[in-house]
């Protein structure tokens, strides 16, 4: 039995451990870690819930939106306030913005290195390449 | 002998990735402006970024949120690919480098190998409480790992309010013990980019500060430089005009919102914050918070997120009336919390040098509009 220790997964936002045990070419076993903490949900009891949403979002400073909106529904329903319809509509163009916007950051700058040999496009053939783009 | 990458100028390698000299010279203008030198300084940092070879680069990322990291990607010009690629040999980056594990800590050893060799850049704060276990890395903790490659920098630059101030996981009650980089490694040579999230533009004109003058930019008593953090927010804001008119904004979406009028009734903390939003804009120039319609949050002055929230509460005192005197004592207040690292004569000679007496045309125009 190997075990194999990962620290850090990268292209992540915040910090990752992942231990695996591998017995016959097969994990067996595997455990991960989250190695950061900051304690955001202490550091938000006792403040203005307006504010709320503002701390929240620096959870992670890539899908940032999607923390801040999660909160004030938090907050509305907790002290049951009804949302205007403009603002559900602004909601969610924003929302929108954000896929759009979340998609091609993690898609091309975090886990395309994970699907592209960065090394085998030294010998790619960008002729072939665009041939085969084409016929699709 | 074959050249590696870095035996390369910067100027030979913009060429070759065909990076044309007129967007080059684009960006050395942005650069000069960015910097507040004059405009004919702009062929005197083209000439040495081109020169330049490229400084080696590592980015640790502690307490953070990546949210510096987005900044960076989002670089507009040049693009961040050719910042990352070709002005800089970012060796070490957990969220855009494409090793991890081993690998990853193998890459770090290497490019800080040589003492005083290479550049850090830092994101996020750092834990001392319960031994620094709230970050750890590869199985050490940030603390251990910032004194370490902090320790034997050329220089390390801070993104973002928690490595420069601790930021928000410092907020109170200060669950892990965070601190700054100032203070977790005293004694090095740190310049600080706060803000929630530094602006790149800031980043990059430091950088190439740097490659022009051989030194990093003045900075002021918070250890940020002049030319970013020279000015308050109030003092370039567009809607300064509406200020100095007695035209608020009193309730969201009310008449004076939708005009574009000053949010400071809404909260706004841009008479107590130094830092240039409104000249260099994000998102390609194209907007900033208050240009969006809401306030500024103070996000670049130490312990924002305490001294600065309620984030809808108004700055203390009458607007218009003595408003910069009472900006600046909360300044004080900051400097005092931010404890020994700083002077505090010094913070209140620097404030004093900044406080501008009111015009009294503009005194008699708030006191019509209070009445």
């Amino acid at each position: 039995m190997t075990k194999i220790v990962v620290d850090p997964i990268t292209r992540i936002e915040g910090h990752l451990r992942i231990e695996a045990e591998v017995a016959d070419g097969k994990v067996s076993q595997a455990w991960s870690s989250s190695t950061m903490w900051r304690g955001i949900e202490l550091i938000l009891q006792g403040r203005d819930p307006r504010d709320a949403w503002y701390f929240t979002q620096r959870i992670c400073g890539v899908c940032t939106t999607v923390h801040s909106m999660a909160s004030i529904r938090a907050v509305e329903n907790a002290l049951g306030i009804e949302v205007p319809l403009n603002a559900i509509i602004i909601r969610n163009l924003i929302e929108g913005s954000q896929y759009v916007q979340d998609h091609t950051i993690h898609f091309y700058h975090l886990h395309a290195l994970d699907w592209v040999d960065v090394v085998s496009a030294l010998s790619a053939d960008p002729a072939a390449t665009a041939k085969l783009a084409q016929s699709i | 002998m074959c050249k590696t990458p870095l035996d390369h100028t910067l100027g030979e390698i913009l060429t070759r990735k065909g990076i044309s000299r007129r967007s080059f010279m684009k960006f050395c203008g942005a650069m000069t402006a960015a910097l507040a030198l004059p405009a004919h300084y702009t062929e005197r940092v083209a000439a040495a970024v081109s020169a330049a070879k490229k400084p080696v680069l590592v980015w640790l990322e502690f307490q953070d949120c990546a949210g510096n990291t987005e900044s960076l990607l989002r670089a507009s010009s040049p693009t961040a690919a050719e910042i990352i690629l070709d002005v800089l040999s970012v060796d070490y980056h957990e969220t855009i480098m494409a090793a991890a594990g081993h690998q990853a800590e193998a890459a770090l050893k290497q490019a800080t190998a040589e003492k005083g060799s290479y550049l850090v850049v830092v994101e996020g704060s750092i834990p001392t409480k319960d031994g620094g276990i709230y970050c750890t890395i590869g199985g050490r903790t940030a603390l251990d790992i910032a004194q370490e490659i902090c320790g034997n920098a050329l220089a390390t630059i801070t993104c973002g309010t928690c490595s420069a101030y601790c930021g928000l996981p410092a907020a109170a009650p200060n669950p892990t013990g965070a601190v700054g980089v100032t203070d977790a490694v005293p004694g090095i040579t740190v310049i600080n980019l706060p803000g929630c999230p530094m602006n790149v533009v800031n980043l990059t004109a430091t950088i190439v500060h740097y490659l022009t003058f051989g030194e990093l930019p003045p900075t002021d008593q918070f250890g940020r430089p002049f030319f970013a953090y020279g000015s308050k927010i109030h003092n370039d804001c567009e809607r300064r005009p509406h200020f100095d008119a007695g035209q608020f904004v009193e309730e969201w979406g009310d008449g004076g919102h939708r005009a574009g009028w000053c949010l400071y009734k809404m909260g706004c903390k841009g008479p107590a914050t130094y830092h240039n939003c409104a000249l260099v804009r994000w998102n390609e120039e194209t907007s900033w918070p208050i240009h969006a319609g809401h306030g500024c949050v103070g996000c670049s002055e130490p312990n924002f997120w305490d001294t600065m929230t309620p984030i809808y509460r108004r700055l203390p005192k009458v607007p218009g009336f003595g408003i910069e005197a009472t900006a600046d004592k909360i300044g004080l207040g900051v400097a005092a919390t931010v404890g020994g690292a700083f002077a505090l004569h010094g913070v209140a000679s620097a404030v004093r040098a900044k406080v501008q007496p009111l015009q009294k045309s503009q005194i008699i125009v708030d006191e019509e509009d209070a009445s």
